[in-house]
């Protein structure tokens, strides 16, 4: 059995240093990217809030234009009221 | 050189071995504690907020709406002079600066300065740069159409549960499933969701669709108000169904209150007075008791009685009409409304018969409509009944009931014989829109036959005619059918019937092309003065709110109204 010669240890220790120095920088690089994605996924939660947040005052904002109390105070400004029953005319079928 | 090489080496050995240990160490033996460390620093937990769903009419139009606004809070250990600054955030908050001297001495080191600001507020504040004071969002409940939905809907409290009408009902379909979750938070208290989040959760609320239709509902609870203005009236309900399907399409009570302003000064305004409140119901209960002689064939509507010229002596009680009326025919004692009459016809009948009459039209008993707190109203059990109790019954005394109660059995009676559940709630969706429930009609039970409903609406039509008491209902152009009740109301000091206090009601209906109901209403209002009589205080609230929603329903006419030349 030949013995391990000094120049070939010195191979297999540069080999496995090479070998934890890149599973380092994997790791290292693997957890910047989940934090980076973690910020990112952090923004975008943000930005849905505002989303929703945005989408439901503008619907309030709707409602509130459209509100029936609002368009008749609007209408009554301007002269418009419910037409009185004789003032309705229906067109029937047969005319 | 190769004992150099060899020194070189083992010490390269050495340390690794040394970096081994210590990696093992803190790997593994320190493993907990350095996870806890890290942990501690970093880690922190997120509450993902679900956001409560929105209520709309059956239309699609917005009822109740949740948006995220600013409240302001404050460090009272932060705020150096509290005099002047509580000085300064009064101007822009308008709270007592008194109150805010004392929230910001106080040895707290979390105080409200107000909830639910305004943007304008908000950037004032800023402006102001003071240290200690801080703006979190909360999620507040707005109601577009105010007060005239108010006791339907109901309020939604400071935490986002529902308190009262729909929103405590549907609370749990409402407020959806918040998350609570383990993020990261960077140097900067930034949050990091390293972990990514969850598909599944937050579950945001669903929608509620509504039968109610806000035009109708704001039409009702318009006229409702001016009605009970102009009659000095205490209060009132209106409710407008469709008898066929049991949707509600509105639902108003006055007094009401503003649910944006979040006012408990007057809880008398909180309440559903058409669910929650049990009255005598007078004269309308008269319909119900002939379409049961007429169904059990013990009596037909042409039948005569003899009504006594306008009184009659009971036992040790005497009776009245509100005319002299002689002999009157079945018909024409409901379309006359009189109490002898039907005293008579009640009798023909008897008091067995006549609580199963009562307990067949679901009358003092709940309707299971989707609201909370329905009462169940008064009926005693027929052995407990004297004479004078069943001649008071047969007439609307000794009994009470619902509004809500008292329209689920006249659309049982008007719709071709079958009670139908009210209901509310039309269906339900995710926030994308999609169908997660769908109401369907759900018919309880068979009281009369179909020839028994057509016959007690010809009765009914009589009413609304030329001489009938419900006369100033009639609507041009379209086929009405109604009845008026006018019930004394018990005195609490006396504790006998009030000569003063009365409670007026109408219930009635249109008529489609084909004679069958498609909106039938029930109005009553409490307490009315000087005048009590329905023919002048409620009929004119039907026939105003039916002539207002025939437009924006689009019912067509029934009758065709020869055209002016």
């Amino acid at each position: 059995m030949s013995r391990l010669k000094p120049r070939d240890f010195l191979k297999a220790a540069i080999f496995f240093i090479l070998l934890f120095m890149a599973w380092g920088t994997i790791h290292v690089w693997s957890r910047t990217m989940a934090v980076e994605q973690g910020y990112c996924l952090s923004h975008q939660q943000a930005l849905k809030e505002q989303f929703v947040t945005d989408n439901n005052a503008l619907q309030l904002e709707i409602s509130t234009l459209k509100s029936s109390k609002r368009l008749e105070s609007m209408a009554d400004g301007m002269g418009l009221h419910t037409p009185c029953p004789d003032q309705v005319i229906y067109i029937w079928q047969d005319e | 050189m190769a004992g150099r090489v060899k020194f070189i080496l083992s010490l390269f050995l050495i340390l690794l071995g040394a970096l081994a240990i210590r990696a093992f160490c803190l790997q593994v033996v320190m493993n907990d504690e350095i996870i806890s460390h890290a942990s501690n620093r970093f880690d922190c937990t997120v509450k993902l907020s679900a956001h409560r769903g929105v209520i709309l009419d059956r239309r699609g139009e917005s009822l109740a709406i949740s948006i995220a606004v600013d409240s302001v809070a404050a460090n009272p250990y932060l705020i150096k002079n509290p005099y002047f600054e509580a000085s300064r955030i009064s101007k822009i908050l308008g709270v007592d600066k008194k109150l805010l001297v004392a929230r910001l001495k106080s040895k707290k080191y979390f105080v409200w300065l107000k909830r639910y600001v305004t943007p304008s507020e908000t950037a004032a504040l800023k402006d102001l740069h003071i240290k200690g004071i801080g703006f979190y969002k909360e999620s507040k409940r707005f109601y577009p159409e105010g007060a005239s939905m108010a006791n339907v809907l109901g309020i939604v409290g400071m935490d986002g549960y529902g308190l009262e009408g729909l929103e405590l009902f549907y609370n749990n379909i409402l407020r959806g499933a918040s998350k609570q979750i383990v993020a990261q938070r960077d140097g900067l208290g930034r949050i990091i969701y390293a972990r990514g989040l969850s598909q599944d959760f937050p579950r945001d609320g669903f929608d509620l669709h509504l039968t109610i239709d806000r035009r109708v509902q704001y039409i009702a609870s318009t006229v409702l108000r001016n009605a009970i203005q102009r009659d000095n009236a205490r209060s009132g309900f209106v409710i407008v169904t469709n008898p066929s399907t049991g949707d509600i399409y509105a639902m108003a009570s006055c007094p009401s209150f503003d649910p944006n302003r979040r006012s408990y000064r007057d809880l008398i305004g909180h309440k559903n007075r058409i669910v929650v409140d049990a009255f005598e119901p007078g004269s309308i209960i008269k319909p119900f008791i002939v379409s049961w002689g007429l169904d059990h064939s013990i009596f037909e509507p042409s039948d005569i009685r003899f009504c006594e010229n306008g009184k009659l002596s009971f036992h040790h009680i005497t009776i009245h009409d509100h005319e002299k009326y002689g002999w009157l025919s079945v018909k024409d004692i409901v379309r006359y409304s009189s109490n002898i009459g039907m005293v008579k016809l009640g009798t023909s009948i008897g008091a067995h018969d006549l609580y199963k009459c009562i307990k067949a039209f679901n009358l003092g008993a709940t309707t299971g409509i989707d609201f909370p707190g329905e009462a169940r109203g008064i009926v005693r059990e027929p052995g407990r009944w004297t004479d004078i109790d069943m001649a008071n019954i047969a007439f609307g005394q000794g009994v009470a009931f619902t509004g809500i109660q008292l329209i689920t059995a006249f659309n049982a009676m008007v719709n071709g014989g079958v009670i139908v559940k009210p209901h509310l709630l039309d269906a339900i969706t995710d926030t994308k829109g999609h169908i997660i429930h769908k109401y369907k009609p759900s018919i309880i039970r068979r009281v009369i036959s179909p020839k028994t409903s057509e016959e007690i609406i010809n009765i009914m039509r009589s009413v609304v005619e030329d001489g009938g008491t419900g006369e100033a209902a009639k609507m041009n152009g379209y086929h009405v059918f109604g009845k008026t009740g006018t019930a004394q109301k018990i005195d609490p000091i006396t504790g006998t019937y009030s000569h003063s206090a009365y409670l007026t009601t109408f219930f009635g209906g249109l008529l489609d092309g084909n004679a069958k109901p498609i909106i039938t209403m029930l109005v009553c209002i409490d307490e009315p003065h000087p005048y009590y009589y329905a023919s002048q205080i409620t009929c004119p609230v039907f026939k105003e709110i039916a002539g207002k929603c025939v437009n924006v329903m689009n019912v067509s006419p029934t009758i065709k109204i020869a055209r002016k030349e």
